[in-house]
């Protein structure tokens, strides 16, 4: 079917504002559900919008995406991050006030502690002594030992990391 | 909820929650503009644009029975979903995706059931598997579209910029572009024309050299 004989084909602004579901004059919208023309030329005019609109939009979603990631800013890093000062202090505050009932008592249990540094610098003593005896090759094991103990603290670090790097992340999507 | 949402963007009249006939087997669906006496004043505004895409689509005239159908399941979709509708995001492209994706379901439809009748049976034919999601290569064109896209929208002036995004990212219409901008409508009108070319032009030359 063609155009409808009593009404005018539409003009391209026209058919952009049917193709993007903005009004028109009744007219031109009665002509356009019944003009192959005119249909076809809106149907160019909404497939196209339709194209730039998932791009746009993706563009959209991804600059907000970047401008997420870009601002570690020190709230956003707080936030990943929360810092230790505070908990620490407030432990502290708890720990001194929970010992104030014991402070009477605190000459008497120092001096109990310092003559039992005795008993406990001996225990250390022999367990450094066990140490050295039982290998072929004392400072070989001493240094296997602090080797262990570097490899552990390192793999530590290295979690820790890899934990507040993933958050940080998580975050940014 | 729903309700609201249709309410607020024009679409809840009284007996827009009636079920509409499946495509191809009622009355409802055979019926022309007046398809929709029910629908809401932006469902009006669709419709012409959704007739057009589904006849471009099934390559028809727009006055077929065929687009009558795929126009009132359309219809019956973007009331049924409008509340899903992104923040900003404008009705009209969002509509047209919907009409498209109607179409290409009832081609596909109709394939299979010319499959049937030539094999004479329902079992004998299998289903076609079509994996709708993008290929690999898709996305890598894609990607590369969007970098043509963002090439080319720095080419744009000033005003036709801005008037393409607050159009498709902040959902505005072309009256209120034309508020804000302070420009007639048909100068709107104009820049999101030119502009939409030169952006779908340089999407598809990107998409072109990606493959």
């Amino acid at each position: 079917m063609s155009a409808p004989h009593d009404t005018p084909h539409l003009n391209d602004e026209d058919a952009l504002r049917i193709a993007d579901g903005q009004p028109v004059a009744d007219a031109a919208a009665l002509h356009a559900v019944a003009c192959d023309e005119c249909s076809a030329k809106i149907a160019d005019f909404a497939l196209a919008s339709l194209s730039v609109n998932d791009g746009l939009r993706a563009l959209a979603e991804v600059d907000v995406a970047r401008q997420g990631a870009a601002q570690p800013s020190s709230r956003r890093k707080a936030s990943a991050l929360p810092s230790a000062k505070k908990p620490l202090v407030i432990g502290l505050a708890v720990a001194i006030a929970a010992s104030v009932p014991a402070i009477p008592s605190s000459a008497r249990t120092l001096s109990l502690l310092v003559g039992q540094a005795d008993v406990h610098l001996d225990a250390l003593g022999g367990a450094a002594r066990a140490l050295w005896s039982s290998a072929e090759d004392p400072a070989l094991s001493f240094t296997a030992t602090a080797a262990l103990l570097l490899l552990g603290v390192m793999v530590a670090i290295i979690a820790t990391r890899r934990a507040n790097q993933d958050s940080m992340k998580g975050e940014a999507q | 909820m729903l309700l609201e949402s249709m309410a607020m963007r024009g679409f809840a009249e009284p007996g827009a929650g009636r079920p509409p006939a499946e495509p191809g087997t009622g009355p409802a669906g055979r019926a022309p503009l007046g398809a929709a006496p029910e629908l809401g004043r932006e469902a009006k505004l669709l419709l012409p644009m959704v007739r057009a895409v589904i006849a471009r689509v099934l390559q028809v005239s727009v006055t077929h029975a065929d687009v009558d159908d795929c126009a009132a399941e359309t219809l019956r979709r973007v009331v049924e979903n409008i509340g899903r509708v992104r923040p900003g995001e404008p009705v009209g492209p969002w509509a047209t995706g919907i009409a498209r994706h109607v179409a290409l379901d009832w081609l596909r439809a109709k394939k299979r059931e010319r499959a049937r009748s030539i094999d004479n049976g329902p079992t004998s034919s299998p289903p076609d598997v079509v994996d709708p999601g993008p290929t690999p290569e898709d996305r890598a064109a894609d990607a590369q579209s969007l970098h043509g896209l963002r090439q080319a929208l720095a080419t744009l002036g000033d005003g036709p910029r801005e008037a393409l995004v607050m159009f498709h990212v902040e959902g505005r219409s072309y009256q209120e572009i034309s508020a804000r901008m302070n420009v007639p409508m048909g100068t709107v009108a104009t820049w999101i024309a030119r502009s939409r070319r030169t952006l779908a032009d340089a999407m598809d030359r990107t998409r072109r050299d990606a493959r």
